[in-house]
């Protein structure tokens, strides 16, 4: 008679009740892991909450802060995550930046920023795209312009203004 | 059932609707505003309400402005919370930090409909020394008082329509100002625009010599 091995316990994640499932290209049934185990998956890094790093901060992987982070972050081409516990007072540079906590910095996103729900961001942005959800806080400037690779280039350039007082229309040099 | 529970009803659904649902409203202001924005290479605005995606999106994308977001509601409710409503009058006087005329345009919303007077003249002194020459000011006034501690955002949907979000704030409106007031608090500024809307709030754009 076949018996059942009862002592083989599974190797892989655990299975929790009612999580989601989803079918795989082969047709095989797999659950769907949570947030944080894709991110290890995906080979992104986590910084924890009793984590913190004073100085500058450079990589070239997906990052996710969840502790305090003061000075600079640089993860050019990857996306930078600040969990919802991340406190960072840094100048930050990167590909995507997602803010689900507090920001106190400026911030270069050369493809999207995202202020998530009571994500809050306290600098000034430049980035091509922005998000923000209700309940998120920015208080700073945005610059959404798209700008040629010479970044940081004097683009303050005199500029034609057109005044609409009264009938009239008359244009004016305005030089800053 | 009795008619009375469907006139409760009706009443009900209505009222209901009004306090989820936005309202959209026209502008006459907006469109005039944005014409001559796009004539500046990078306009520099000022919103002086909260931030909002829509706004962001539209002013940075398809006006290419450099928007300063300073959202004056929160310091409002810091105040009020704290009990120094007074202590705004200095607070504005200190709160700017952009140079003389370095502004091309001002978004105030209503906030004017939140403060004591003192604190108007301080305020407006201030956006008054900042727009640039030509610069503009795009204000709101309510013609009634109100009682509830409620703000409004006001989401741009296209070149001629806002729409009012409310939310939850500590301050209520103030009594109205009369609209000679209005000219007199802005007193280095003259009205390009005027509307006044259906909801008696009036519309007013004004713009620096």
């Amino acid at each position: 008679m076949w018996k059942r091995d009862v002592s083989i316990k599974p190797t892989g994640p655990a299975i929790m009740p009612g999580a989601p499932t989803r079918q795989t290209a082969l047709g095989s049934t797999r659950t769907e892991l949570p947030d944080m185990r894709r991110q290890h998956e995906k080979g992104a890094v986590n910084i924890g909450k009793s984590v913190v790093v004073k100085g500058e901060l450079s990589g070239s992987e997906d990052l996710t802060i969840d502790g305090v982070v003061e000075g600079k972050i640089e993860l050019k081409e990857h996306v930078l995550t600040v969990g919802p516990n991340g406190k960072i007072k840094a100048k930050i540079f990167a590909k995507v930046v997602i803010v689900l906590g507090e920001v106190v910095g400026d911030v270069t996103a050369t493809q999207k920023l995202d202020i998530r729900e009571n994500g809050s961001v306290d600098g000034d942005i430049v980035s091509p795209r922005m998000a923000m959800a209700e309940g998120s806080h920015f208080r700073g400037s945005v610059d959404m312009k798209r700008r040629p690779s010479t970044v940081g280039s004097n683009l303050e350039q005199s500029q034609t203004s057109q005044a609409i007082l009264g009938s009239g229309l008359r244009n004016q040099t305005i030089n800053r | 059932m009795a008619i009375t529970d469907l006139f409760y009803r009706r009443h009900v659904q209505k009222s209901a609707r009004t306090a989820d649902s936005p309202i959209n409203f026209p502008t006459k202001a907006l469109p005039k505003l944005l014409s001559a924005l796009r004539l500046y290479e990078q306009a520099r605005l000022l919103d002086l309400g909260p931030a909002t995606e829509e706004n962001v999106t539209f002013f940075g994308e398809q006006i290419q402005c450099k928007i300063f977001i300073e959202d004056l509601f929160r310091d409002i409710d810091q105040h009020v919370i704290q009990g120094e409503t007074s202590a705004l009058e200095n607070f504005f006087i200190s709160r700017f930090s952009q140079a003389d005329n370095s502004v091309d345009c001002v978004f105030a919303w209503d906030i004017f409909d939140y403060l004591e007077q003192p604190a108007k003249k301080a305020l407006a002194s201030q956006l008054m020394r900042i727009i640039s020459p030509s610069g503009f000011l795009l204000t709101f006034f309510s013609g009634s008082q109100s009682y509830e501690s409620v703000y409004t955002r006001r989401i741009i949907l296209d070149e001629s329509t806002l729409q009012n979000r409310e939310y939850s704030g500590a301050c209520n409106k103030k009594a109205p100002m009369l609209n000679r007031d209005i000219i007199k608090l802005f007193d280095r500024l003259q009205v390009a625009e005027q509307l006044l809307l259906r909801t008696s709030v009036r519309e007013i754009l004004f713009q620096k010599q």
